[in-house]
């Protein structure tokens, strides 16, 4: 290593960063190799004939043998030598060598030469607790620093999905008004961007001449908002019939996509509760007889067009539906208006389970409207739950 | 002509004249209530293209309005020969910038501003002494050794997580408004008078240090805080690629935050932005209790901080006398009530950090119940997409006849045909648009941000005795400002007491006159006030007159 004095303002120096190789470089593995390939090329200029070409050819990977063998060479450099060698006929082994001689002379870091190298600061408790232990969302959100929650807003942000947007509506309830604003603010982005994609689908359809696809995506975007809980509630059954359109033309406009189309009508009417919508656009496309699958006799389409994974969703979104017709009232418009179409946050739901088993306590969310409503299930506000001791007889 | 030496020069951060809104209405109501002091105006600005026209007349003892800004206006892409020159330049600016004797005394404030940033005020004023000196050029940090060096250093011991390409661009970022504010001609006054910290209350700190003139800061709303915000939803800064797969596994239930190293930066300057101005300053002003705690969190001296709250004029706001009474109310000389259908109204600019959208779906929820008449008032152009949002979902919820978009109005014009105002802002200060409503008589619902909660429900026992004068809700949460209109739509007198209880609340705390005098004093104190100490008693009440 050697280093040279800095600027005399600066006060600093400049540490050149020198790769030096120990010992010299022998060069009869490079030049036997040069020459070997040299002699391949003559051959193969030559002689235009196919013996020629596989001699060449041969001659090529004889090249890579003095390399491979040579013994003063480490075995990294061995390996750079010969992959040259390979990839860059008769000039490989010369640039090899050359980069294997090369002594650096980058700048790569700057400092006083004299200093002590910056103290690494040692993980403190908070921080070995959190690589530990990876707290749970909801508390990392309640008891994270504000830089935590931040970035664990913008995360969920990001990611959009239906657990993300549940997240953060739970967020609003919180005891820190900080992060409730933080969480509204994300909400409202994601509403906007949705909006806006939305916008722009509705204009180049209306328009005409929209670009194959265009139907498909507009009618998911819209699948995937109503899913994650981002339509505007009020909204929902015109958005719903909306997207029901796009999807008929996106059949219509591709009719080999059909298996896709229909996963993305089962999503959108199992997400407005009409599983009996959702269970007719999956047998259009496909027939259950017991435990095998075979073409609907309705279709033009068979089984056999429609790719293992789309089978394999489409069962998924059948068996959902089937359950979903037995459970829930979906004929109510006023389930339908109250509806918040996002699955409970499942650690929530784990961790309140958890916490009765452990602890013999009822966890109990307190009336007034401070909690969030997903699905059917009530999930209490942060700043309004209680534990209550159950009572034993 | 030179203009004559203002008594106060007020710094504000892209606001008055060119903006409207609540902060350039105080800083216009301030010049209009100190009618014997003659005020500069500076603004800071990004680009000289963001800013149309001035939006309010200045007054007439407004000396002078001056303009600096953090960024030149784009320039058009350069042709190949140009591109060829500008590589020449650079590189003779590479030659002849690391020339100087001494190191730069401004480098070494910003190096201790990033490494030390949660230092005590006293290296605050010291890193300010060293920034005041304004030692180092623009081709000095762009181009110079002494520059690149710190950027090594900073990428070190602050940053070393962060792509090191990223970090230069965002170092460039964070210290070339720096620089040319430092380098601005200072605009010479009695005092400064800093309306925010950032980027106006740093260039008011260092004029202060440079001039030896005291400074007060005021803050409406906690930039720091504001700018973290912002920061956190930055798309411009780029973040580690995510690595999860964005499912619904564990992964997504467990949670180990990666805190982006260009977004903690970003933040820690602006936190240092605030520090260094609350070191400068002789006196801090804020609006609410809450916003008080927030600066003494943020590293303000307790002891310089005074509460000021805004005021607004009761005399001039007088409830409406040709309202008309319900039958079921008596003739007890409080506000008149109208019949139904309640007349809603929202009050500001149509811009989303005003929650417009909450505020809609809230008046449609109500509308399933109660019979409104909703209000949009307030200026829609400044952010043309989401007003048009707005509208769009108003036309979707088919509730047209109900919400009206009405643009823009006069203060005096707006209260008169209002019962109940609505805010559903997402962030606030001190919001002026409540006071006004107080003072005549109408009740408020708003979200609980900046000081709403304070000025509904009252901020110490005795304010609290007054009674609340209107309903508190989460914000984002449309179903509770719908329950709120619901039961004021359902409850006249309820209404009534509210309104009355907005007034008294006003007449007590948030006089306009008592605000003036706070400041008044203030100036007085920073030795502004030479008009005053000449002709005091005939000035003050040509104010309060």
């Amino acid at each position: 290593m050697s280093s040279r004095p800095g600027p005399p303002h600066a006060g600093l120096g400049t540490i050149d960063v020198a790769a030096v190789r120990p010992g010299s470089l022998t060069y009869l593995p490079w030049v036997s190799a040069a020459l070997i390939d040299l002699t391949a090329a003559v051959l193969l200029i030559g002689h235009r004939s196919t013996p020629a070409a596989v001699t060449a050819a041969a001659l090529h990977l004889c090249a890579l043998v003095p390399i491979g063998l040579g013994s003063s060479l480490a075995s990294s450099e061995r390996l750079l030598g010969m992959a040259f060698t390979f990839a860059i006929p008769v000039l490989g082994a010369p640039l090899a060598a050359l980069s294997v001689r090369t002594v650096g002379h980058g700048e790569l870091v700057e400092a006083d030469p004299t200093a002590l190298p910056p103290a690494v600061e040692a993980p403190g408790s908070e921080e070995l607790r959190q690589l530990g232990e990876a707290l749970p969302t909801c508390e990392a959100l309640l008891a994270g620093t504000s830089d935590e929650r931040r970035a664990i807003v913008a995360t969920l942000t990001l990611r959009g999905d239906a657990v993300s947007v549940a997240l953060l509506r739970w967020a609003l309830g919180a005891p820190n008004p900080e992060l409730a604003v933080e969480a509204a603010l994300a909400i409202e982005e994601m509403t906007a961007s949705f909006e806006a994609r939305m916008a722009e689908y509705r204009k180049q359809l209306a328009e005409g001449g929209a670009p194959a696809g265009t139907a498909l995506a507009a009618a998911e975007l819209a699948s995937d908002a109503i899913e994650a809980g981002l339509a505007e509630t009020a909204l929902i059954p015109s958005l719903a019939h909306e997207a029901r359109g796009y999807f008929s033309h996106a059949l219509a406009e591709d009719p080999t996509r059909s298996a896709a189309i229909a996963i993305g009508r089962a999503r959108l009417e199992l997400a407005v509760l009409h599983p009996d919508a959702a269970l007719a656009a999956i047998d259009e496309v496909i027939a259950v007889e017991g435990e095998g699958v075979v073409s609907t006799a309705a279709g033009s389409l068979s089984t056999e067009g429609i790719e293992m994974t789309e089978m394999e969703m489409l069962l998924a979104l059948r068996d959902e539906a089937v359950l979903a017709t037995h459970a829930l009232p979906w004929e109510s418009a006023s389930v339908l208006a109250s509806y918040h179409p996002a699955a409970p946050p499942p650690l929530v739901r784990r961790r309140l389970s958890a916490a009765r088993r452990l602890s013999g306590l009822h966890t109990r969310g307190v009336t007034g409207g401070a909690g969030v409503t997903v699905g059917v299930v009530q999930v209490p506000s942060p700043s309004n739950t209680r534990e209550v001791p159950v009572e034993k007889p | 002509m030179k203009s004559p030496e203002a008594d106060v020069c007020l710094l504000v951060e892209g606001t008055y004249p060119f903006v409207s809104g609540g902060v350039s209405s105080w800083v216009h109501d301030i010049i209009l209530g100190h009618p014997e002091l003659r005020f500069a105006v500076l603004n800071v600005g990004s680009h000289p293209a963001a800013y149309g026209e001035p939006r309010y007349r200045l007054p007439d003892n407004v000396v002078g309005l001056h303009r600096v800004f953090c960024q030149e206006s784009a320039r058009p892409p350069l042709d190949g020969a140009a591109r060829a020159d500008l590589r020449e330049q650079i590189r003779g600016l590479r030659a002849t910038v690391d020339t100087r004797a001494q190191p730069s005394r401004v480098l070494a404030g910003l190096r201790r501003l990033h490494l030390d940033g949660n230092s005590d005020l006293e290296a605050h004023r010291s890193i300010l002494a060293d920034l005041a000196t304004n030692d180092l050029t623009l081709d000095e940090l762009l181009y110079g050794r002494a520059a690149f060096d710190l950027l090594t250093v900073v990428s070190d011991q602050a940053a070393s997580e962060a792509p090191f390409l990223d970090l230069f661009w965002h170092f460039r970022a964070i210290h070339v408004p720096l620089l040319r504010l430092l380098a601005a001609p200072i605009v010479p006054a009695a005092c400064y008078h800093a309306i925010a910290t950032g980027y106006a209350g740093l260039l008011a700190a260092v004029w202060s240090r440079r001039s030896d003139r005291p400074l007060a800061l005021t803050e409406h709303g906690i930039y720091a805080r504001e700018r973290e915000m912002e920061l956190a939803r930055a798309d411009w800064i780029r973040d580690a690629a995510e690595t999860d797969d964005g499912g619904f596994g564990l992964r997504t239930a467990t949670w180990a935050p990666h805190i982006s190293p260009l977004r903690k930066m970003w933040s820690s300057f602006f936190r240092g932005l605030s520090r260094l101005a609350y070191a400068q300053a002789s006196r801090i002003v804020t609006l609410s209790e809450v916003n008080r705690g927030k600066q003494i969190a943020d590293g303000a001296p307790p002891a310089k901080i005074d509460i000021v709250p805004n005021g607004v004029d009761l005399s001039d706001d007088a409830p409406s006398p040709g309202a008309s009474r319900g039958d079921d109310e008596p003739d007890d000389g409080l506000i008149a009530l109208r019949p139904p259908p309640l007349r809603v109204g929202f009050v500001g600019r149509v811009v989303p950090i005003k929650d417009l959208i909450t505020f809609i779906r809230a008046c449609d929820l109500a509308l399933h119940s109660v019979e409104l008449e909703v209000r949009v008032i307030g200026p829609m152009e400044e952010d043309p997409a989401y007003a048009t949002r707005c509208r769009d979902l108003v036309a979707r919820l088919g509730r047209a006849q109900q919400i009206a978009f009405v643009g823009p109005m006069p203060p005096a014009k707006i209260y008169g045909d209002l019962d109940v105002v609505v805010l559903t802002s997402f962030s606030e200060g001190q919001p002026l648009v409540i006071l006004e409503a107080y003072a005549r008589g109408v009740p408020v619902v708003a979200s609980d941000v900046g000081a709403c909660r304070e000025m509904i429900e009252g901020r110490d026992a005795a304010d609290q005795e007054i009674g609340p004068s209107g309903f508190v809700t989460r914000v984002a949460t449309p179903k509770e400002t719908a329950a709120a209109l619901v039961r004021l739509s359902h409850d006249a007198r309820l209404r009534r007491r509210m309104g009355e209880a907005g007034r008294r609340r006003v007449a007590a705390y948030y006089q306009r006159r008592d605000m003036l005098a706070s400041y008044r004093a203030l100036y007085a104190s920073m030795g502004a006030h030479r008009a005053l100490t000449t002709s005091g008693t005939s000035t003050s009440s040509a104010v309060e007159g």
